[in-house]
């Protein structure tokens, strides 16, 4: 799967990019905000993005809700990367549509188990999409849950 | 100054002050599982693009603080402070964030103050890296 990196430190985005190279990603990197937008944009953009918080030009948490303000909440996967470490940065990312979110410096282990998530989340996603069926209404910050629920409905 | 035998890396210890060989440097998880999964050389290459970022950001810093933007101090330390503690350098990454903290205080003595300190902390972070690259090189 293609994954976007967005960072505008060149440790994290070697280090990123690095990792999830070995871990089977086929990655791209954006420098900053204003480039992920651009390329989160477009219509082949990856559907798995990973966005710092604070960059040059737009930030990560304003990337994810332009995203959400233009693109199916179903078609993207986004995990805030951030140093911000009280609660309500966490809320604030997931308001805006960030799925999950890691604290800097990130344990590698637990950013692969994260993305996995991601990546099961998207696959489920598609297979729903492929059935026809909607995906039920629920609280609208838990895609999981949503996911489960229309998949428990087609299984029904 | 380091003590021998304790190697916490938490910033509480530094805090106290007691330096440590870890907190200097240590090779953390991260580019452990880097260094196993594949070439050394990768490992070497982050280190040598970590000092080479780091001392161009201290430039940028010290060119802050002469100017009196506390914005930019406040970016580039957070930047720094980031670097930093994924790389491991964790006596660096304590006196980043100090100078991230005070940096919308604008006290430009104090500011300064820490940015010399994290200067040397950089320098100890360096030889140590430089250290264990000259072995892994040796070894290689």
């Amino acid at each position: 799967m293609r994954i976007l990196i967005a960072d505008d430190n060149l440790i994290f985005q070697s280090v990123l990019r690095i990792m999830l190279t070995q871990w089977g990603y086929d990655v791209v990197v954006a420098s900053d905000g204003d480039e992920a937008w651009r390329m989160m944009k477009d219509a082949e953009a990856s559907r798995l993005a990973i966005l710092d918080w604070m960059m040059p030009g737009l930030d990560g948490v304003e990337v994810c809700r332009r995203v959400r303000a233009t693109r199916p909440s179903t078609d993207t996967y986004i995990l805030i990367l951030t140093a911000k470490t009280h609660s309500q940065d966490l809320v604030a990312a997931v308001e805006a549509g960030a799925d999950d979110y890691v604290t800097k410096p990130f344990n590698s282990a637990e950013l692969r188990a994260r993305l996995r998530t991601g990546c099961r989340i998207l696959d489920l996603e598609c297979r729903l999409l492929l059935t026809g069926q909607p995906l039920v209404p629920v609280l609208p910050v838990d895609r999981s849950l949503a996911v489960r629920n229309s998949i428990a409905q087609v299984a029904i | 100054m380091p003590e021998a035998g304790d190697d916490s890396g938490r910033f509480d210890i530094i805090a106290s002050g007691r330096w440590t060989r870890k907190t200097m440097w240590h090779l953390p998880e991260s580019l452990r599982e880097i260094e196993a999964a594949g070439d050394d050389c990768i490992v070497l290459e982050l280190i040598d693009c970590f000092l080479a970022d780091t001392a161009s950001r201290f430039e940028r810093l010290r060119d802050a603080i002469a100017r009196r933007d506390a914005a930019t101090v406040k970016a580039e330390s957070h930047s720094m402070r980031g670097s930093a503690r994924q790389m491991g350098a964790e006596a660096l990454a304590y006196l980043c964030q100090e100078v991230e903290i005070s940096a919308p205080q604008s006290n430009w003595p104090e500011l300064e103050g820490h940015v010399n300190q994290a200067e040397v902390r950089f320098t100890e972070a360096r030889s140590a890296m430089s250290e264990y690259a000259r072995a892994r090189r040796h070894a290689g």
